[in-house]
């Protein structure tokens, strides 16, 4: 996969990851 | 010339990951015995200064293998099988170290124990603890030959290794620059936070009218971009030990990393930080403390940008 594709794919998946948890532990705390 | 050098002090630091988890783990137990949410909260808090503290037990434990690893009388198969399994044990004690946390930030929300807390903990605190056991065990057949059993037990550990993971981040060119753009990322969302949270307690501005407890809640953003950014740290220092292991912003860096943890405890669980209410103006400690803290992150910051410039790194 070429490197440009690769570092913003993964960027964006850790950060939509982060946010999903992020979101998750946010509505656990009521 | 100082008397206490970077191998040395693995070697004073290295018992605290398993006699701690001893600790954490035995605190935790003993909540239950005698009904205690005291005593539960104390071990979380155990379980969270432990995995803090292992930060610069592992990254001395690189120092160490750097000074030693070729000499006579060493075996450098020990060292390798010593650092995987020191690597695995490390990432449950920060998994551990992180849910633990979270135990304590819903703890403070809730003021009471979530009832998830206990099955996690006693599986955690217990992988956990055979984990480091297993590492400290493997750490004595470097160079004690007086307790030295058998080759079997510095047998390869499977696929997470020292080695896959400095494969993985060396072979790979897109991995170190995604890394890096993560660490900047983590990076933003701490320092956005724990800036927003210690500015309230200094009573600046707009934020003296926002209640403690509204921006206590968005602790654990902060702290998931800790999470981000000690995945990808760590990355870096084992896939490149040299740029770090004889780097000194590095270690001003990890030294201002260790107030900066402590400090996040403190934000976390306090009952006095947990009453302010809109308008109310912190006390004088609480006050020195966040300014502390913010000089502690820009510290972290500083030396982390200073790592090429003032140290060696790149």
């Amino acid at each position: 996969m070429p490197f440009i594709l690769s570092v913003g794919l993964t960027v964006v998946l850790v950060v939509v990851l982060t946010a999903a948890v992020g979101v998750l532990i946010d509505r656990a705390a009521g | 010339m100082p008397f206490v050098n970077v191998p040395h002090l693995h070697l004073l630091m290295n018992h605290v990951p398993t006699v701690g988890t001893v600790i954490g783990l035995g605190l935790f137990l003993l909540s239950f015995v005698r009904r205690s949410e005291h005593l539960r909260h104390a071990s979380l808090e155990v379980f969270f200064l432990i995995a803090l503290a292992s930060l610069p037990v592992y990254l001395t434990g690189l120092a160490a293998q750097g000074a030693i690893a070729g000499s006579a009388g060493v075996s450098d198969a020990a060292i390798a099988a010593h650092h995987d399994r020191a690597m695995l044990a490390f990432t449950f004690v920060e998994i551990t170290g992180f849910v633990a946390w979270l135990a304590l930030w819903q703890f403070r929300r809730l003021a009471r124990p979530a009832g998830w807390t206990a099955p996690a903990f006693l599986l955690l605190g217990v992988v956990t603890l055979a984990l480091m056991a297993d590492a400290a065990s493997v750490g004595g057949e470097i160079r004690h030959p007086e307790i030295k059993i058998s080759e079997t037990a510095i047998a390869a550990s499977g696929w997470f290794t020292a080695a896959s993971v400095e494969g993985f981040v060396t072979n790979s060119p897109w991995v170190w620059p995604a890394a890096e753009t993560l660490h900047f990322i983590g990076l933003s969302l701490l320092f956005g936070v724990l800036f927003l949270v210690n500015l309230r307690l200094l009573g600046a501005g707009a934020l003296r009218s926002v209640s403690y407890a509204s921006l206590h809640r968005l602790l654990p953003w902060g702290m998931l971009g800790l999470g981000v950014n000690l995945v990808t740290g760590m990355l870096f220092t084992i896939a490149a030990p040299d740029q770090y292991i004889n780097n000194t912003p590095f270690y001003w860096k990890m030294g201002c990393l260790m107030i900066a943890g402590v400090n996040m405890l403190y934000l976390t669980v306090f009952d006095k930080l947990w009453a302010l209410e809109p308008g109310d103006d912190a006390a004088f400690l609480d006050k020195a403390i966040a300014a502390s803290s913010i000089g502690a992150w820009v510290g972290v910051i500083y030396a982390g940008r200073m790592l090429p410039f003032i140290g060696n790194a790149f």
